[in-house]
């Protein structure tokens, strides 16, 4: 059976199964049957004809040929083969998990935290076996008995795992079926590895053996086992924590270098007149003083034709001189000039107002309803114009130089309008970077482009067949991110009406998503607690963040695209550095969910708004210089910082839950939030 | 202080929402899932009667329940794909590169039968005995408020032209329907005939066609593509003359 078991195991670890199988498939010998008929027909599918026959000879399988027994599909396959069977004795498990609690406290101080890791996820499977084999009674008792020990941010997940007391409730439940298929991932170090391995091959537990052998995985690194302090920090994910290989691909996480925009033509109070209109005009590039710091190219920006981007139209090129104008006129902030604040509260609100957002510019609001409308209100003076008929168009002169402003009807100057469309609830609306565009994302499985000049409904995306919770479009334009309840993300352009990328991976709702300032990347946060970056263009995860104790539902990247803020239903803000994908710091303070974030255009401050009705501005210029300083590479991990030396203020509200922060242009914060009367 | 004496059904759904940890909720909250219960047991007890009599069985049986209980779920329960079908569908989606964007200026829309923009609805005359029955695309994009009958007749002739319909080199100038040989002939003038590809045929000018020389285009810049659906054009005797037959067409439309 030599050479046969090479090659099975071979063919097996190469087609992602667990070699730990193989183990204990020669262990159990023939007493399962129908694990050994996968086997067979996993060597079939691979057309492994020799091993097959040696395999059937061995196990006396010569018989088989019945295709009843044998599963069919792939995910059937490995779901008999990773299954719970065990023919463990039900009264094993409690004294075997009370005997690994006991080797785990009477460990070494510095292991006895990484070791505790295990603990849960050996209950976790514990608890799925003697459910799958049908011991109701014990799965109970364990449960009972050990689940209020777990940690606290596990506690949500172990109430959900116990209303699955019976077999048939395995199911189709997500849970479970997240925790049989996938390997609970845990960094450990190689002392504290080599303890327990020890430990397991003294006692000879199978129970335990078998359970850590097929659904735990242990990613090594070498150096000082962590303490409880850093453990904590990166637990609470659904599947464990992230491995080296999952953050070890380069991100580009600067900004390319912006395209040239000198060569304007000329403004006309600046037009040198007067003298010799024979005299061909020379188009001297006005040197601006805006343009004339020349910005070296970072070597950590991704080349500007990595991904495609639309080019810059003449009115988008004005916009950004507009852009960079007021940029130099705004307030630079810091702990000692806090930026002022300016709240829109929505009454009436409570129950009916699921979204709001405010346009770049910061002249529209756009707020989604429960009830499917989309309202748009104009924050400036200026009044929502919808574009002329098709007659009246055709009377403008094209070549004037304000005809977007002529396409307008002044007649139909409104302070506020309604977009009817969708079926459901609107989650999300986002503004395009030029305003002509607007995009929302809905319960009814769809989003919908909405043009701002018409006030019409121009397209209607389908893709994903379940509630869509969050849709973001790109800072460049074109492209536009969707996150849903399929547990997928889907990258689109405007022009496509299917996906261009489905970003998969994650083990539950994507609840929001957010795109990087460079337009490469895409930031994913999900009700699994992790975080993870995606590359728009190969469509393949670069980083896994995990450390929230609970779904994330919010996402914001620093200015210069670099670090992420991420904020959840646990209250905290994260922060990441994006270079390796480790947890820069932890903020604590708030009381409720944070449902928004925003940095101030200077990248200087960062805020939060929460439902528990407060905004809390955070230091975020020394937390970066601090980073600066410390030398940081891909195994060290830097030390955490905590919050309280970088709370700069904490501003609370009467009774609003905060919905939406946005800078504007000169950094003042204007806040969104709906007033919830008792 | 009256105590209300609340039924026994909606006290299990109050001990069902304690055992999945819910504390705070409204108190209609009850009577919302009172009803759903009473529909979804009802439903599934209807499929179940309905599989047992199919059997031949004079009682419900349990197989007959877990049937129904089944085709209840697969149809409206449904969970979303599993994990490794998501990441196989990813994998083969992600494999194309990513498009180039076309440098055209204007907005990126999809392709006009994904798009919300063409129109919705199309006018119909009224019967009059001895005219012809004219159908009229109209087409204003999304602006669903021009009806201007007159204008659309303007509007179509010119976006014809506009539409990249073939033309024949040999006779520029004006515009002529061609009559279709041996369709007319049968036909008694008050119905319609539909020809799917109406082929124009450009002859010398004549003073009637001066609202086709000059086809007023649709301005298409905000709202896409304007015109792809078919012409439904009546056609009739050539022979009338163009203006007459224009004229005819506005007076019918007035």
């Amino acid at each position: 059976m030599g050479v046969a078991r090479g090659w099975i195991g071979e063919s097996l670890i190469s087609c992602k199964m667990q070699s730990g199988v193989l183990d204990s498939v020669g262990n159990k010998l023939a007493s399962d049957k129908s694990t050994l008929l996968a086997v067979l027909q996993l060597l079939r599918k691979y057309n492994l004809k020799n091993t097959e026959e040696l395999l059937k000879r061995e196990a006396n399988l010569t018989d088989v040929g019945s295709t009843e027994e044998i599963p069919q599909t792939d995910s059937e396959v490995s779901s008999v083969l990773s299954a719970y069977k065990s023919e463990g004795d039900p009264e094993v498990y409690e004294g075997a998990y009370t005997e690994l609690k006991r080797f785990v406290e009477g460990a070494l101080d510095i292991y006895k935290h990484e070791l505790g890791m295990i603990l849960y996820p050996v209950f976790v499977h514990m608890y799925l076996e003697l459910v799958y084999n049908g011991h109701e009674g014990q799965a109970i008792q364990l449960m009972e008995r050990f689940g209020r020990d777990q940690e606290e941010y596990y506690q949500a997940d172990l109430k959900r795992l116990s209303h699955v007391t019976k077999k048939d409730h395995m199911k189709g439940n997500e849970l479970t079926d997240t925790f049989k298929s996938s390997e609970f991932i845990i960094r450990m170090s190689r002392d504290t590895l080599s303890i327990l391995k020890r430990h397991l091959q003294e006692k000879k537990h199978s129970v335990v053996l078998n359970i850590i052998q097929e659904h735990l995985y242990f990613d090594m690194y070498e150096g000082v086992a962590r303490n409880k302090q850093q453990i904590e920090a990166t637990a609470g994910a659904l599947v464990g924590e992230a491995t080296r290989q999952d953050n070890k691909a380069k991100v580009y996480y600067g900004l390319p270098k912006e395209p040239d925009i000198q060569y304007l033509p000329v403004e006309e109070e600046d037009d040198a007149e007067g003298d010799g209109t024979d005299k061909p005009k020379k188009k001297k590039p006005k040197k601006d003083p805006l343009f004339s710091k020349k910005t070296k190219s970072d070597p950590n920006a991704p080349p500007v034709d990595r991904i495609p981007l639309p080019d810059l139209k003449d009115a988008d090129k004005l916009e950004k001189v507009k852009a960079l104008r007021e940029a130099s006129k705004r307030v630079t902030l810091g702990p000692e000039t806090l930026p002022s604040i300016c709240f829109y509260t929505l009454l009436n609100s409570a129950g009916v107002v699921t979204s709001a957002e405010v346009s770049e510019d910061s002249s529209l609001l756009a707020v989604g309803f429960a009830d499917s409308f989309v309202k748009i209100w104009t924050l400036v003076p200026q009044k929502l114009r919808a574009m002329k008929s098709a007659e009246q168009l055709q009377d403008i002169d094209r070549e004037a130089d304000d005809v977007l402003v002529r396409m307008m009807d002044d007649r139909s100057a409104e302070t506020s309008r309604i977009l009817h469309g969708h079926n459901g609830p609107v989650y999300r609306v986002a503004f395009s970077p030029d305003r002509t565009l607007l995009l929302s994302c809905s319960e009814d499985t769809t989003v919908r482009l909405w043009s701002l000049q018409t006030w019409t409904c121009l397209v209607c995306y389908k893709g994903h067949i379940f509630p869509v919770w969050d849709v973001r479009f790109a800072p460049h334009g074109y492209y536009f991110a969707t996150a849903g309840h399929d547990k997928t993300a889907r990258l689109w352009a405007t022009d496509q009406h299917q996906p261009l990328r489905i970003l998969a991976g994650h083990f539950s709702d994507v609840d929001c998503i957010q795109f990087h300032p460079n337009s490469n990347y895409v930031a994913t946060g999900s009700s699994d607690r992790t975080v993870r970056l995606w590359d728009c263009v190969t469509g393949n995860h670069v980083r896994l963040m995990t450390g929230h104790k609970a779904p994330v539902y919010s996402l914001c990247f620093s200015v210069e695209g670099r670090f992420l803020a991420s904020a959840g239903a646990d209250s905290r803000v994260l922060l990441w550095d994006l270079a390796h994908g480790h947890l820069l710091a932890e903020l604590t303070g708030h009381k409720g969910p944070i449902h928004t974030l925003a940095f101030s255009r200077d990248g200087h401050i960062l805020t939060s708004g929460s439902q528990d009705c407060s905004v809390k501005l955070w230091d975020f210029s020394r937390l970066a210089e601090e980073m600066v300083l410390e030398d940081v590479n891909v195994s060290h991990n830097p030390d955490i910082k905590n919050s309280d030396s970088y709370l700069l203020r904490s501003y609370g509200t009467k009774n609003s839950a905060v919905l939406h922060l946005h800078f504007t242009r000169r950094n003042v914060l204007l806040t969104v939030g709906i007033y919830e009367g008792s | 202080m009256q105590v209300k004496h609340i039924p026994k059904d909606a006290q299990v759904i109050m001990s069902i929402m304690k055992d999945m940890g819910i504390e705070e909720y409204e108190p209609r909250v009850i009577n919302q899932l009172l009803e759903f219960t009473y529909r979804y047991i009802t439903c599934i007890l209807d499929d179940a009667r309905v599989f047992a009599n199919h059997a031949k069985k004079k009682v419900i049986d349990l197989e007959d329940v877990k049937l129904a209980v089944q085709m209840t779920v697969d149809r409206a329960f449904t969970t979303p794909p599993p994990r490794d079908i998501l990441l196989e569908v990813a994998r083969t989606k992600n494999n194309s590169p990513l498009p180039l964007i076309k440098p055209h200026c204007g907005l990126r829309l999809p392709p006009d039968r994904y798009c919300l923009s063409s129109c919705n609805y199309r006018l119909k005359n009224n019967k009059k005995p001895q005219t012809k029955q004219v159908h009229h695309h109209m087409m204003s994009g999304g602006n669903a408020g021009y009806m201007n009958n007159a204008v659309t007749s303007h509007l179509t002739h010119g976006a014809l032209s506009a539409a990249g319909v073939k033309l024949h080199n040999k006779q520029p100038q004006s515009l002529s329907l061609v009559k279709r040989q041996g369709t007319l002939a049968t036909v008694a003038r008050t119905q319609t005939i539909t020809i799917p590809k109406p082929v124009i045929k450009f002859s010398s000018a004549t003073p009637a066609s001066k609202p086709i020389a000059k086809p007023k285009i649709q301005v298409s810049a905000p709202t896409g593509n304007v015109l792809n659906t078919p012409m439904k054009v009546e056609v009739n005797d050539v022979s009338s003359g163009l203006k007459r037959k224009l004229d005819e067409e506005y007076d019918m439309l007035e």
